[in-house]
């Protein structure tokens, strides 16, 4: 019954000239300004990564240099000889002074950084392109 | 800049992004061991964490190294005919037990244990102690500006 009156209303009622065209136009808009809120995020977090990227080059330098992660890698290049004579505690101390919280907060700071520079540019044409109607 | 606009969504940049994510989880997962492993074996000797302060709150993150495990690296501070007292670069002070065995090196080769000058800047190779000394199996001077300004 439903049915045959919605069928009923279609045919008899004439839309307006132009909803189909206003109504893709509307959606169009609101993909785009999605894209726009997604792309100020997307921003946000380049913004900071970025930003974070530099003080954790730094920390990570210092790390390894505090940790003496450097000077027994330095033992292969100055005293190879000895260097492999004593290979195991060696390799046991390059485990033990690799300063991990530093290498975290940089692979995590350039992972997230890359990340949101791609999903960036894959949403920079949705933001910005003009509308356009079939 | 089209190039650029090419390059960030490429494949290229997918396998460097899964790349980094498999590191992170690895690091991730060597941090929790070192950390986990440190406290367990060498309680209190795995140095000062990265620590955030302020008012009412003190957070410490261990920084994932042992300054002291089976290495050490540092500055000589005293030396006796059994041991030598070092600090190392996070500001400890640190044990190193010589014994016959102990082979003490310079840039220019094999040397005794009277070549080493407090001061001087060494890399220790050994075995950690119960008690947070080493037995030294290998000291390597290294060069450093603190070593030259005492030989002066």
């Amino acid at each position: 019954m439903t049915s045959k009156r919605n069928m009923a209303f279609f045919t008899e009622v004439e839309p307006p000239e132009g909803l189909f065209k206003a109504v893709l136009a509307r959606i169009a808009l609101a993909r785009r300004r999605a894209a726009r809120i997604k792309l100020a995020a997307l921003g946000t977090v380049i913004l900071v990564s970025g930003a974070a990227l530099v003080p954790a080059v730094s920390y990570a330098v210092q790390e390894f240099y505090t940790s003496g992660f450097y000077d027994y890698l330095s033992l292969f290049f100055s005293d190879s000889s000895v260097a492999f004579s004593h290979w195991q505690e060696i390799s046991l101390s390059l485990a033990e002074s690799l300063p991990s919280l530093a290498v975290l907060l940089l692979v995590g700071f350039a992972a997230a950084f890359l990340w949101s520079l791609r999903r960036a540019v894959r949403n920079a044409g949705a933001a910005f392109n003009p509308i356009r109607l079939a | 800049m089209e190039e650029f606009k090419k390059w960030v969504p490429s494949e290229k940049v997918r396998w460097v992004l899964y790349g980094l994510g498999i590191l992170f989880v690895a690091l991730l997962i060597f941090h929790a061991g070192v950390v986990t492993g440190s406290h367990r074996h060498f309680p209190g000797r795995a140095g000062p964490g990265f620590g955030f302060r302020g008012p009412g709150f003190n957070v410490q993150l261990p920084r994932g190294f042992i300054s002291n495990g089976h290495g050490s690296v540092g500055t000589i501070q005293s030396i006796s005919t059994s041991s030598l007292s070092l600090e190392t670069r996070d500001g400890a002070t640190q044990t190193v037990l010589l014994s016959d065995k102990t082979s003490i090196r310079t840039e220019s080769g094999a040397t005794s244990s009277t070549a080493l000058l407090v001061g001087q800047q060494v890399i220790i190779l050994g075995t950690p102690n119960d008690d947070g000394t080493i037995s030294a199996d290998l000291i390597r001077t290294t060069p450093s500006p603190i070593r030259n300004s005492i030989r002066q």
